[in-house]
Order: C-alpha cells, then structure tokens, then sequence
C-alpha cells in the first residue's frame, strides 16, 4: 500500500468521523473510539468505495475493525 | 419456538446530511429502492430514514442473537402497509422460516425500533 493512498484514506476517515488526523492511528477502534458508529462506519464505506473506485464484499466491511485494518482492506481491493 | 429481540435507537438529525440526495452513496448502502422511493416520497426523508436504520440495526441484533451474522442492511427491506404498519421482510431464502415482527417509532429527534424474531433454532 503506498503512503499517497494512505494519506487518502485518513483524510476521509478523518472527514467522515469528523476528528482531527492526530486523534487516529492503526489501532484506532470501531469498538472503543466513540466516534465511529454503525451509520459512520457505513458512511466511510461508500466513500471508500467512491474513492478508490472499488466494492468491498461485506465480509471484509465488517472485517474492518481498526483504522489499520481499513488500509490493509482498502489496499488488497487497489493492489 | 424460540424468541429473540433487538431494539436500537438514532438520532434523526444524522440523516440531514443525506435527506435531499436519494443517489447518495452511504443510503444505497443500507437501504433497497423501495425503502427509498418510500422514505423520499414524504415531506421529509429523515425520520423515515432514520426509524428503517433502527429497524435494520435491532433486527441484526435480533438475528446475531441466533448467530446468524450473514446479513447485511440491504438484506433486511422495511416497508409499509396501506394502513402504515411497517413489515419487515429478509431477503435470504435460507431463513423464511423465521418468524419477524418490527415495531417503529419517532419523536422529534430520535427514532426507535424493536424486532421479535420466532423460529425454531
């Protein structure tokens, strides 16, 4: 995965949560970081998606338990 | 006959960002085209959108509750008789044996739901 993309996904991950970038890292979690809700986490999807022009399958959306694991995700989707 | 239940609730105000655009990305996402054409045929989109997201969050958790975890929103469809009760129908062939019950509700800023599933496992 390259560091252009990767800048890509924490800008709109930032956008979409609306948190400042230096308020995420890998571990960032869906279940502990409260600004990441079920609708968020759908809303980050779709832009994701727009983004990179990509689907994911739903496995792997809700595979994406960290703000690490979204570029791992992204990344096989763009590799 | 076994029961299980889900219920959750949302603020309304979340969807504003999505109420004047049917086309939008996310909404496609969580709801099928009649839940759509439904909810963006009324005065407002929000409520609506916001008590079927309810909806489709309490009957995962109804459904997680029988450890089945392979059903995603567009799966679930909610929509409504003539006389405005909602129906909720899941389109996976494999589980027309359950039995499902949605009740749905909104107030001002928030909107509610609650699902009873019956079945035998």
């Amino acid at each position: 995965m390259s560091d252009d993309q990767n800048v890509v996904i924490k800008k709109i991950f930032c956008e979409v949560l609306g948190v400042d970038e230096s308020d995420v890292d890998d571990s960032t979690s869906y279940n502990s970081f409260r600004p990441w809700d079920s609708l968020k986490h759908l809303q980050l999807v779709s832009m994701l998606e727009d983004e990179f022009d990509i689907e994911f399958e739903m496995d792997d959306i809700i595979a994406m338990e960290n703000f690490g694991l979204v570029k791992k995700i992204v990344a096989k989707y763009t590799q | 006959m076994r029961m299980t239940i889900g219920t959750d609730i949302v603020s309304i105000h979340r969807f504003n960002e999505f109420a004047h655009d049917i086309n939008h990305p996310a909404l496609k996402k969580i709801f099928t085209k009649d839940e759509l054409d439904y909810c963006f045929s009324k005065d407002a989109a929000e409520p609506h959108l916001a008590a079927r997201f309810a909806g489709k969050e309490a009957m995962i958790k109804a459904l997680y509750a029988r450890n089945i975890q392979d059903v995603w929103y567009t799966d679930i469809e909610i929509l409504n008789k003539p006389n405005g009760v909602p129906v909720v129908e899941l389109k996976k062939d494999m589980y027309n044996n359950l039995k499902l019950e949605i009740s749905l509700a909104h107030c001002e800023d928030k909107a509610i739901a609650f699902v009873v599933i019956l079945g035998e496992n």
